[in-house]
């Protein structure tokens, strides 16, 4: 029997959407600053709106729902994924007003391609986009990278009974410190600090190139948020090809990467031990998956003669093989070079670098290298296990922090978790050869859409089919969320429905 | 006969010395280009449209990124001299000079590590760029003084409501 959930559940549940929704509206405040120092009258107005309705709605369900309750785990996870749509729909509120978007599902599309940080988009006109729309369009990627409730857990929510199941809904398994808000807390002081060295390190770079000394602060502070949080938004409509910069490219191939490595390794590191790195399974994994796939990349496009010399080839490879396999989705070639210049086995290799993805508990999505790394180990084992007499016991050992035993409950659960993206990589796939897109650039959409990347063949566009857009949300939400939260919300709204 | 053959000496001489063949004279865009690489790639072509963002110098040399009715950008690169003329940039404020350029077209250029460019040989301003107007429409006049009413009115209510609680 469905229990139908009863007025409190909901109020609790009010309650706490409200307060991220107050946070929202606050948040807005920034690009509202950046259009009233910048005397964008447009956008100022925009902002207002925005922002105003967002404190107004958080502060109408902070009244009406109020409530002494505790969130309980099912709460937890169903604030989390609620939260999640609801900041799409009203991130979507100012760049829908900008009328850069041309419907309201389009803008939406771009909020939680930001929130998620997949950085696909459907912008029209970005090279006449205002700063303060860049800013709010690199500000949803920022906070989404380290998670809408890693910020509400920080300045939002009080009490530590109630923000274990936020973080854990959030897609975030490991807990770095002992207490879940020093964990959000430790997050935000790595963000900010690599926020600040790769703003610097690029907007120095931008500047002694020519620009303009607030526009390069910008773009490289644009550039450093879109990077740390492997996002892939990016101000101008060229992505990073605009820069015409190798250096711009090294910088950003930095950030992005440390953007993808665990949090808890980050901590590891932080905290001096630096052998980490060479030890954990999840960084050995990453860098054998990253020279293996880049080197069936680099094979697909020597024999094809896409690029002329070795050093265009693996300028050109090396950047689309890190950007997807840290599911950012920086381009330095046109979306039509994907599909008309690289070989089905260069694509092949970037589509299975957005499928496998980088670090857990990063700001990058994907089925993530420790899951394919643990179950790899898992798959050696079972061949070593038929090789040796039946009476052999068979014990491994992974090394993630500290040494753990690699037991049947988590291959298990890295197992079924890689086969829900697998089933949402299909269905992307699925609606797009439906919708009349070959196989193969129907897959590299989806799986771009699903593992939070953005790299993008050419689909994305304003004038595909509305269902297109709508499953590729659907796929940003689920991927982000890794699944768990986006079912207890599913069940929560069956419930409602057929619940007793 | 000398004539002929000064000619002719003259039109090989400039053969050679270009090195590359005309392929269009009219304009081209970019998912043109991209289309048939294979027909523009190291050739001469005409690319027009809007000077964009920022002029990113390199030296003696600089880039304009190029943007086609279509809304395709591409880079170009030439000698700081060719781009002397371009005063407007498109931006948020102002719409960029329109230009035409003349250079030679590269799919994946190998100076520039793979990039799709052009070698501009001549840039000329069409059209010169202008300011754009930002209007703001009443209703959004109105919204904007009402919405944050409602939102003092509402934290209002709650400082009370938690006051009492």
């Amino acid at each position: 029997m469905i229990l139908r959930p009863q007025l409190q559940d909901i109020k609790i549940i009010g309650l706490y959407a409200g307060r991220i929704i107050l946070g929202l509206g606050l948040l807005l405040l920034i690009p509202l600053a950046v259009a009233w120092g910048f005397a964008e009258q447009a956008a100022l107005f925009d902002f207002v709106i925005s922002s105003s309705f967002c404190l107004a709605l958080g502060y109408f369900l902070i009244i009406i729902c109020f409530t002494h309750r505790e969130l309980n785990w099912w709460h937890g996870v169903v604030v989390v994924s609620l939260s999640w749509l609801l900041a799409m729909f009203l991130g979507a509120l100012p760049l829908y007003l900008s009328k850069h978007w041309l419907s309201y599902l389009d803008a939406c599309f771009d909020a939680m391609s930001g929130f998620s940080t997949t950085g696909l988009t459907l912008v029209q006109d970005l090279d006449h986009l205002s700063y303060a729309y860049n800013m709010w369009r690199h500000l949803m990627q920022y906070i989404g990278g380290q998670g809408i409730m890693t910020v509400a857990l920080t300045f939002l929510i009080r009490g530590a009974a109630s923000a274990l199941p936020i973080y854990v809904g959030e897609a975030r398994e490991e807990k770095i410190l002992p207490n879940v808000v020093h964990t959000a807390r430790f997050i935000w002081l790595v963000s900010l600090v690599y926020l600040l060295m790769g703003t610097l390190a690029l907007s120095f770079n931008a500047y002694f190139s020519g620009m303009p000394k607030l526009k390069s602060l910008l773009h490289g502070l644009w550039v450093a948020m879109a990077s740390w949080s492997t996002g892939g938004f990016a101000p101008q409509s060229q992505s990073i090809l605009y820069y015409h910069n190798f250096t711009f490219e090294l910088i950003t191939i930095t950030l992005i990467l440390l953007g993808s490595l665990n949090f808890s390794l980050h901590y590891t590191l932080w905290t001096g031990k630096r052998k980490e790195i060479f030890r954990n399974i999840e960084t050995k994994s990453f860098f054998i998956s990253i020279l293996l796939l880049f080197s069936l990349a680099a094979f697909g496009l020597a024999i094809s003669g896409a690029y002329p010399g070795a050093i265009s080839l693996f300028r050109k490879g090396f950047y689309q093989v890190i950007s997807a396999h840290t599911t950012t989705g920086f381009m330095t070639v046109y979306t039509q070079q994907f599909a008309q210049h690289w070989t089905p086995l260069s694509l092949l290799s970037v589509i299975l670098c957005m499928a496998i993805g980088a670090g857990a508990c990063s700001s990058a999505g994907g089925i993530k290298v420790l899951r394919v790394g643990m179950i790899m180990r898992a798959l050696l084992q079972d061949i070593k296990r038929t090789m040796l007499p039946r009476s052999a016991v068979v014990i491994d050992k992974i090394h993630h922090i500290k040494d753990v035993l690699l037991n049947e409950k988590l291959i298990r659960q890295a197992a079924l978790i890689m086969l829900a993206y697998i089933f949402l990589y299909f269905l992307g796939t699925l609606v797009g050869v439906y919708f009349g897109y070959p196989v193969h650039l129907a897959m590299f959409e989806s799986v771009s859409a699903g593992a939070n990347v953005g790299l993008s063949c050419g689909i994305t566009q304003s004038s595909m089919p509305a269902a297109l857009k709508l499953t590729y949300i659907f796929q940003m939400w689920a991927g982000r969320l890794e699944f768990i939260s986006v079912f207890a919300l599913l069940g929560t709204i069956f419930a409602l429905v057929k619940g007793r | 006969m000398i004539r002929v053959i000064r000619s002719i000496l003259g039109i090989l001489f400039f053969v050679c010395l270009s090195g590359h063949a005309e392929a269009a004279t009219t304009e081209i865009t970019l998912d043109e280009l991209l289309k048939n690489y294979q027909q523009y790639d190291g050739k001469i072509i005409t690319f027009k449209g809007e000077a964009i963002g920022d002029i990113i110098l390199r030296g003696k040399f600089c880039w304009v990124n190029v943007s086609d009715p279509a809304g395709g950008v591409i880079g170009v690169f030439g000698p700081r001299e060719l781009a002397e003329e371009i005063t407007c940039l498109g931006g948020y404020r102002f719409s960029g000079d329109i230009i035409s350029v003349r250079g030679v077209f590269s799919h994946a250029c190998g100076e520039h590590g793979g990039d799709t460019d052009i070698h501009a040989e001549k840039i000329t301003v069409l059209e010169k760029g202008k300011a754009l107007s930002h209007l703001v429409e009443p209703w959004k006049i109105r919204l904007s003084i009402y919405l944050p009413g409602i939102v003092l009115v509402l934290a209002l209510i709650h400082l009370i409501i938690r006051r009492f609680r």
